[in-house]
C-alpha cells in the first residue's frame, strides 16, 4: 500500500467532536484489539494523528508491531450515518521535542491527572466509504444476485 | 583499527550491506529497526558536514559531560545521538571512516543513516531540554551537571573509578582518561555538588512531559570503614538532593553502583527515593571477569557479585534490579571465548542462572575506543548482538522479569530491553 489522499468530507468528520473514533490494531499473532480513540485528528500533512496516553495498553504494543512490522491498523470514524473506514500504517512515535510537548499540554490542560505516553502519526493508505446507505446502494446495483428475493416482490 | 588481531569466530560470516537484510531475514521476530540501531552501535556513526549544519545548538542536544569518550577520541561539540521512528534512541559516538560506519547525512531535507551510499532509515537529532541554557548558582552550566537523553536525566556525579588507582580498571572502560579530558578541556569537576545536583533537577523537572526517568552512576569508590561505604555515602546524598524535587518519597530511579553488601542496599532503600538497582557484571564469565574487570574481581569477585545481585531483588523487588553487560568483550583477544557460538551460549547460560533468581541481564554494544586496554580490537557480529538481544529478552519473557525501568524509554542502550515494548504484562 502506498500512501493515499483522504476523501474530502474526512477532515471535517475528523474534526467534529461529535464523530465517533474507533482504532483497530493487532498484535504479531494476529489478535484484534479495538478502543474508542477520541484524539485522532489530522496534521499539516494528511496524516492522522493519535494520542497514546498509556505505555502499557494494548493498543500501545499493537502500534509498535505495526511500525516494526509494517503492518497495517484500522480507523472508523463515523457520525450519524455517515462512516468511512481509514487503514493505515504508523509511521512514527514522537515522545519527545516541541510537537510531543505541544500535545503533552493540551492534553494535560484538558484531562489535568493523565499523561501521554506517545504521540503516533499514522499514513492513510487506503480508504473505503462504510456509510451504510451508500454500500447497499452500490451492492444492488453491482452484485444483484446477494439481495434477498422477499425485497425485490410486488 | 587493527586488523592483525585475530577475532572469535562469527555465527555467520557475512559482510557487506547485505549484512543488515541477511541478518534481518535470519531472524524474522526481530524489528528491521531494532537490528539496524544494533548494527549503529557496533559501528558507529560519521556525521557529514551537511548533516552538523542541520545541527543547532538551540534545538538539539550537543555533546555535554562526556563521561565516556568517542570512538575517534575527539571531545567536540556534536550530536548527542539519534532518535529513531519508534522512538528509541540509538546512542552512538563518531567513529572514524576508516572504520566503515554509518553515514549520518541530510537527504531529501530529511537526516537519515546512509549505507553504501543508500539512504536507510531516517533520523533525528535529539531535542535539548531546556534546563541546557541554564547555569547553577554556583555558575556551572546546568548541561555539565546533568545530560539529558530524550526521556531520560542522567546524573554522572563523580568521575573518578578508584579501580584505577591501582591499575585495575576494567579494560573497555575510558572513564578515568575522560575524566581528565572533561576537567581539562570543559571545567566539569570530578566530584559534584549535591546542591548543584539538586538545582538542575529541579530546572529539568519544569519542562512538560520530557523526563520519565533518572539514572545516577558514578565510578566505583572503594574508601570507607566497609568498602564502597564511601560509595554510598555520596550516593546518598546525590539521591536525597534529587528527591527533593518530588513530593512522592520514591521516584523512577536506577542507580547503576558497584556491587554493594545487603546493608548498603538496604540504606539506599531506606534513606533515598531509588526505585531500582544495576549493579554491572559487564561479562558473565567468571575467567573473562578476573582478566577484564580487575579492580571488581579483586575488591568483590564475581560469585560475590552475583550473590549480591540476588540479595538486591530482596530490596528492591522482581523486575527492579539488573545487570548490564558490554557484549562482545567476552570474545576480546587474546582470553576471550574463541567462537561467538561458544560465547553465546556462555552467556546466556549464565544470564538463565540470574533470571531464575530474579535478575536481569541487559546488554550494551562494546564500542571500541581509544584510551582504552582493548583499542584496536574489533567487537563482535551483527548477528551475534541480535541473537544476543533475542536470548535476553526471551530469559525475561520466561522467567516474568519486566525491566520497565531500563528500557527505550528509562535508557534506550539496550536492544533486547527494546524488544519488551511487544510483551503483554
Amino acid at each position: 500500500m502506498t500512501a493515499t489522499s483522504l476523501d474530502p468530507r474526512i477532515p471535517a468528520l475528523l474534526a467534529d467532536a461529535a464523530t465517533v473514533k474507533i482504532l483497530a490494531t493487532s498484535d504479531r499473532s494476529g489478535r484484534p484489539h479495538a478502543t474508542v480513540a477520541p484524539s485522532i485528528h489530522l496534521d499539516d500533512d494528511g496524516r492522522l494523528v493519535h494520542l497514546e496516553r498509556l505505555e502499557s495498553s494494548g493498543t500501545q504494543r499493537n502500534l509498535v508491531a505495526s511500525l516494526w512490522f509494517d503492518r497495517p491498523v484500522a480507523v472508523t470514524v463515523q457520525r450519524g450515518a455517515e462512516a468511512f473506514e481509514i487503514v493505515g500504517v504508523p509511521v512514527k512515535a514522537l515522545v519527545a521535542g516541541p510537537e510531543f510537548r505541544r500535545q503533552y499540554e493540551a492534553l494535560r490542560a484538558r484531562a489535568p491527572e493523565d499523561d501521554l505516553a506517545a504521540v503516533w502519526l499514522i499514513e492513510p493508505r487506503e480508504v473505503t466509504e462504510l456509510t451504510h446507505d451508500v454500500r447497499r446502494a452500490r451492492q444492488e446495483a453491482e452484485r444483484p444476485f446477494l439481495t434477498h428475493l422477499d425485497r425485490l416482490a410486488r | 583499527m587493527s586488523t592483525a588481531i585475530a577475532q572469535a569466530t562469527p555465527l555467520h560470516p557475512v559482510q557487506g550491506a547485505s549484512e543488515l537484510a541477511s541478518v534481518c531475514a535470519r531472524h524474522p521476530d526481530v524489528p528491521r529497526l531494532v537490528v539496524l540501531k544494533t548494527d549503529v552501535q557496533r559501528r558507529g556513526v560519521h556525521y557529514t558536514d551537511r548533516a552538523l549544519a542541520l545541527l543547532d545548538p538551540e534545538r538539539h542536544s550537543v555533546t555535554g559531560t562526556h563521561i565516556f569518550g568517542a570512538r575517534d577520541g575527539r571531545i567536540a561539540p556534536r550530536p548527542e545521538s539519534l532518535l529513531l521512528r519508534d522512538g528509541s534512541s540509538i546512542i552512538t559516538t563518531p567513529t572514524p571512516l576508516e572504520q566503515r560506519p554509518y553515514v549520518v547525512d541530510h537527504v531529501d531535507g530529511r537526516l537519515a543513516l546512509v549505507d553504501g551510499g543508500a539512504p536507510i532509515e531516517e533520523v533525528e537529532y535529539w531535542p535539548r531540554p531546556d534546563y541546557y541554557a541554564k547555569r547553577t548558582r554556583s555558575g556551572l552550566p546546568m548541561k555539565f551537571v546533568v545530560s539529558a537523553r530524550p526521556q531520560r536525566l542522567n546524573v554522572f556525579p563523580y568521575r573518578h573509578c578508584h579501580f584505577w588507582n591501582d591499575g585495575e580498571g576494567c579494560l573497555f572502560c575510558d572513564i578515568v582518561p575522560q575524566l581528565r579530558k572533561g576537567k581539562d578541556d570543559l571545567g566539569i569537576p570530578a566530584r559534584l555538588d549535591p546542591e548543584d545536583v539538586r538545582e538542575t533537577v529541579a530546572e529539568a523537572l519544569r519542562e512538560p512531559g520530557r523526563f520519565v526517568g533518572i539514572c545516577i552512576t558514578a565510578g566505583s569508590n572503594t574508601r570507607g570503614a566497609r568498602p564502597f561505604d564511601a560509595e554510598v555515602d555520596y550516593y546518598v546524598e546525590i539521591l536525597r538532593a534529587i528527591g527533593a524535587s518530588f513530593r512522592t518519597p520514591r521516584f523512577p530511579s536506577q542507580l547503576i553502583g558497584t556491587a554493594f553488601e545487603p546493608a548498603q542496599l538496604e540504606r539506599l532503600r531506606r534513606e533515598t527515593g531509588l526505585t531500582s538497582y544495576t549493579a554491572d557484571l559487564e561479562v558473565l564469565d567468571e575467567r573473562l571477569f578476573s582478566w577484564i574487570c580487575p579492580g571488581k574481581a579483586r575488591w568483590v569477585g564475581y560469585r560475590e557479585w552475583k550473590e549480591r545481585l540476588v540479595r538486591a531483588v530482596d530490596v528492591f523487588g522482581r523486575g527492579r534490579v539488573d545487570t548490564g553487560i558490554v557484549a562482545g568483550v567476552e570474545l576480546a583477544r587474546p582470553h576471550g571465548f574463541a567462537t561467538e557460538e561458544e560465547g553465546l551460549r556462555r552467556t546466556l547460560d549464565e544470564a538463565e542462572e540470574l533470571a531464575s533468581r530474579g535478575v536481569s541481564t541487559v546488554f550494551i554494544v562494546w564500542s571500541p575506543r581509544p584510551g582504552t586496554a582493548l583499542a584496536g580490537q574489533r567487537n563482535a557480529s551483527l548477528d551475534y548482538y541480535v541473537a544476543l538481544a533475542e536470548g535476553l529478552h526471551g530469559l525475561r519473557a520466561r522467567y516474568g522479569l519486566p525491566i520497565d525501568f531500563d528500557d527505550y524509554r528509562h535508557c534506550g542502550n539496550h536492544p533486547d530491553t527494546d524488544l519488551s515494548r511487544l510483551l503483554r504484562p
